[in-house]
């Protein structure tokens, strides 16, 4: 062991950059100031500057696996104090299986120095500290030194040293919290979740990707809660960033609370800075909250009873249940109209091929479920803050279906005939067999109805999205089954056919008329894109599906069979570039509109609704507070493009009776609008054992909340009103 | 009425849906390494010692069992055997029965790493008083258990099972002086076993430098 006792250099009073320095092995060590000249009372930063050789490291507050932190003992002049290190973030430095947490080249550790108020100029400010540390490289060398600083005492202003831009660069590593990013650390079995988002629609990181610099690095403040060494995997979305790390192995009381920093390669947003101070609870994953860090979280209520089960076989068969009921959801509604007409129309023919075309509708809903599923997985396996429903959080996907049905709804109203017009084009598939119509009603069908959460669905998923893939997918293929089911019954039991009339000369004015359910649906997702998207968007897609119409009203006249080929031919590509044309001009509408008129979509939330009743948008924080004031709460979470979220707001707030009851406990209104992504209501819904919208919570002065029912009746909401008094 | 959608773009959609389901199911957990956990059985061992006969963990059933991480050229180990604390410590518990295992995980070319005779002459010259030292050049030992320091200390109770693992006192420092002051964690988790209590302290974070593996 080679202990070093540096001698004091004293540098005169007066002298620029007065540092004392000791040449130690491996690393030169000195005491340095960021002024040249100190103030009375004035504080100022000293600090313990290490330069070490190549290869050569000292230590961060936490080593790590090993080594040990420098430590600093002031001896002051009285009056003046000294604070702690102030820790810029470390590097992670790996020996074989360990790692360790410090520094290597060149580091400045800065302390506050609060000197006295009694300082007069011409007395010099001394400062005197013993400087312990541990350098290492792969063996390990503790120094010691007596190091001290003489600081010439100014009346004017105190001029920085030439070390002030070391110091400057040692305080930007330096953690801190940063407004614009929400931290949350979640427990799964053997490890724990870091869980940055962004606030307001910002981003997380100050560059798209972590990787611009190395990746994002956890240094825990203390040890004995994360392996130091294991890897840390990580996923980067735009606003949400996850990092996942190994509890520590040795550990067997669960992680309550995590400290630490955390390190961006590129920054953290807005403006790169590295360090994120972290200082965070720690909650259960799924389903939530033992020690929750608002009353909300604190409570879980539904989910419980499939989560409690813990049975894979219970989720399914709610699901099956909620599969079957999505059927009579108003979302899937004006849909299913088509698969009637064409069951109508089938029922005359032969009954295998009927039975065929019920295969094919379940294949649709299946696969569609399938894809849907796997893509909403992968997503928040990826660390997207995604729930069910979340493909009609995108305007283009919205524009998509409004082109679709609107599509759809012209031919039935005889504008042109699809089947012709693409079977001609495609020229493989035989006339009149329509499988593949079939099969894409069902993926239709599954598209419209996954915004609509029916009874005994919303458990049932939000239990699934926390389960491994196999059961998660498990639960979503009893889902599709339950939606499949009555028309496969429909087809393949024989004597239920009889039930459906005989197709005749009626069947045309009924096609017809199937046309206007689809119609409102089209209206009801350009009211949707409105609120995403801004009126401009509205317009740019009824602009986009006038062009579509006469695309598709050239190819009804012009391309019929009747017609040359060559007629035929031209006709078809104009149409189809109509078509296009119609779709580009919708999507350029819907993406150029601003973030200022999107705000619109809080405009539900923020207002009087037609109904008069006062809601107030919702926020952990706005729930946090109301709960401590022990107001009864009522939080609606909703979303304009779920309809059932629509048809339970209006049967049940149109009442009189209701809002009275409501008013007369003075019941807070919160609106949860989840119409666009908003990660604070995904995760509040996941709080619930929820992925998706509707979901209904009444806070009375109990510390549990009420979960209502997903489709709500005025005597439901009176009997929870009743019972928090 | 019946539409149809292009064959290639229904095989590209199906596609598409298994590729996204296969990605899903792929991505399972990872499993963690096994490292020793107190309350558990410690992991199995036979090492040769520097006696030139092989010790395993399973020969010492019925005794408590102490493992000791050793480097005699890391200055944490130094301020043990210094003022003679670690020495102490050996005399005193094997005087009780207990087994104690110094276990050198230094890999051959790094620090710490020496032949048996040079071993032996060490442990002479210092007067430690192990049961036996032990050479686990290829680190294998080291992994199992989780050693990350020089010290780093595991007791093992009669049952084989793990009651202690982590630092051998509460001062990390490289200063024989703080020994005084400091409590040390396996002379109190040997103190309470053999009195038939829980022992109150069961971990504790290692300090130390680094096992050369």
């Amino acid at each position: 062991m080679i202990a070093f006792l540096g001698a004091a250099l004293l540098s005169g009073a007066g002298a620029a950059a007065a540092a004392d320095s000791v040449a130690a092995p491996h690393v030169t060590v000195s005491l340095v100031a960021d002024v040249d000249a100190v103030r009375p009372g004035e504080p100022f930063d000293a600090g313990i500057r290490f330069v070490l050789e190549q290869d050569w490291h000292v230590y961060w507050a936490n080593p790590g696996d090993s080594g040990l932190a420098p430590t600093v003992r002031w001896t002051l002049p009285a009056g003046t104090t000294a604070g702690p290190i102030v820790w810029p973030h470390p590097y992670r430095i790996l020996v074989g299986p360990l790692a360790n947490f410090g520094y290597a080249g060149e580091v400045v550790l800065p302390i506050r120095i609060a000197p006295s108020r009694a300082l007069e100029p011409g007395e010099p400010l001394s400062l005197a500290a013993r400087v312990d540390w541990l350098v290492c490289k792969e063996d390990c060398i503790p120094g010691e030194a007596q190091l001290s600083l003489v600081l010439p005492v100014a009346g004017g202003a105190a001029t920085p040293s030439r070390w002030a831009s070391a110091f400057a660069a040692a305080h930007t590593r330096v953690p801190r919290s940063l407004d614009g990013i929400a931290v949350a650390a979640l427990r799964h079995d053997d490890r724990l979740e870091l869980r940055l988002t962004a606030r307001d629609g910002g981003a997380v990181l100050a560059h798209g990707t972590a990787n611009d610099g190395g990746g994002l690095a956890f240094f825990p403040a203390e040890p004995g809660f994360v392996e130091n060494a294991a890897e840390q995997p990580q996923s980067v979305a735009a606003d949400v960033v996850t990092v996942s790390l190994e509890r520590s192995r040795q550990r067997r009381a669960p992680v309550e609370h995590l400290r630490g920093t955390l390190v961006a390669g590129g920054g953290f947003a807005p403006d790169g800075a590295p360090a994120l101070a972290i200082d965070v609870p720690v909650r259960d994953a799924l389903p939530p909250p033992a020690a929750g860090d608002t009353a909300e979280e604190a409570s879980r209520v539904a989910g419980a009873g499939a989560a409690a089960a813990g049975s894979v076989w219970l989720a399914m068969g709610l699901a099956l249940l909620g599969g079957l009921l999505l059927n009579v959801m108003p979302c899937v509604f004006p849909v299913l109209s088509i698969k009637v007409l064409d069951f109508v129309r089938q029922a005359g023919g032969d009954r295998a091929r009927l039975g065929r075309h019920g295969w094919a509708y379940a294949a649709g809903v299946m696969l569609s479920f399938w894809a849907l599923a796997g893509a909403l997985l992968a997503l928040r396996a990826g660390g997207e803050g995604l729930g069910w429903g979340f493909q009609l959080q995108s305007p283009a996907f919205v524009v998509v279906m409004i082109f679709v049905l609107a599509a759809l709804a012209l031919s039935l109203l005889g504008l042109f005939d699809i089947g012709l017009g693409v079977t001609a084009v495609a020229g493989r598939v035989p006339q009149g067999d329509g499988l593949a119509g079939s099969f894409a009603t069902g993926v239709l069908a599954t598209f419209v109805a996954t915004p609509c959460t029916a009874p005994f669905m919303g458990p049932a998923l939000g239990w699934a999205l926390t389960q491994p893939a196999a059961r998660a997918l498990a639960v979503f293929t009893a889902l599709g089954a339950g939606m499949a089911l009555p028309y496969v019954v429909l087809c393949v039991v024989p004597g239920w056919l009889r039930l459906l009339p005989r197709p005749g000369a009626w069947l045309e004015t009924f096609r017809r008329l199937m046309a206007f359910p689809l119609l409102a649906t089209v209206v009801w997702l350009l009211w949707v894109l409105g609120l995403q998207a801004g009126s401009d968007a509205i317009a740019g897609t009824l602009a986009g599906v006038l062009l579509l119409a006469a695309g598709l009203w050239v190819r009804g006249r012009f391309a019929g069979l009747e017609r040359p080929q060559a007629t035929r031919r031209v006709a078809s590509a104009s149409a189809l570039l109509l078509a296009v044309a119609g779709l580009a001009t919708a999507l350029a509408w819907c993406g150029a509109a601003p973030a200022a008129s999107r705000v619109a979509a809080s405009g539900p939330a923020g207002a009087t609704d037609a109904y008069g009743i006062a809601w107030r948008p919702y926020s952990r924080a706005a729930l946090a507070e109301l709960r401590a004031a022990r107001t009864p709460v009522f939080v609606d979470f909703t979303a304009a493009w779920c309809l059932t979220c629509k048809v339970n707001e209006h049967v049940v707030f149109s009442s009189r009776e209701v809002r009275d009851a409501f008013a007369a406990r003075d019941v807070a209104m919160l609106r949860a609008d989840w119409t666009s992504r908003d990660d604070e209501i995904t995760h509040a819904l996941a709080s619930f054992g929820r992925s998706g919208v509707p979901l209904y919570v009444l806070y009375g002065s109990g510390a549990e909340p009420v979960v209502l029912p997903s489709v709500l009746t005025r005597g439901m909401i009176l009997d929870a009103l009743q019972k928090i008094g | 009425m019946s539409f149809h959608i292009h064959p290639d773009a229904r095989r590209r959609t199906l596609a598409l849906a298994f590729l996204v389901s296969a990605a899903v199911l792929l991505a399972g957990p990872r499993d963690a390494a096994a490292d020793a956990v107190v309350g558990q059985p410690a992991p199995a061992f036979t090492l040769t010692g520097t006696d030139g006969r092989p010790h395993s963990l399973a020969e010492y059933a019925g005794k408590y069992v102490v493992l000791e991480w050793l480097n005699h050229d890391c200055p944490f180990v130094r301020k043990h055997y210094v003022g003679g604390n670690m020495q102490r410590l050996q005399k005193k518990w094997t005087g009780r029965d207990v087994v104690w295992l110094s276990i050198n995980s230094s890999a051959p070319g790094k620090q710490g790493n020496y032949p048996p005779e040079e071993a032996n002459e060490l442990t002479s010259s210092k007067g430690a008083a192990p049961t036996a030292v032990l050479l686990d050049p290829d680190g294998t030992v080291g992994r199992a258990y989780g050693a990350k320091t020089t010290p780093h200390m595991f007791v093992v109770d009669p049952k084989g099972v793990l009651i202690y693992a982590g630092g051998i006192d509460d001062k990390p420092s490289t200063d024989p002086a703080d020994v005084g002051a400091a409590r040390n964690h396996v002379d109190h988790a040997l103190t309470e076993a053999l009195d038939g209590k829980p022992v109150t302290v069961a971990t504790s974070t290692p300090y130390g430098c680094s096992v050369k593996y």
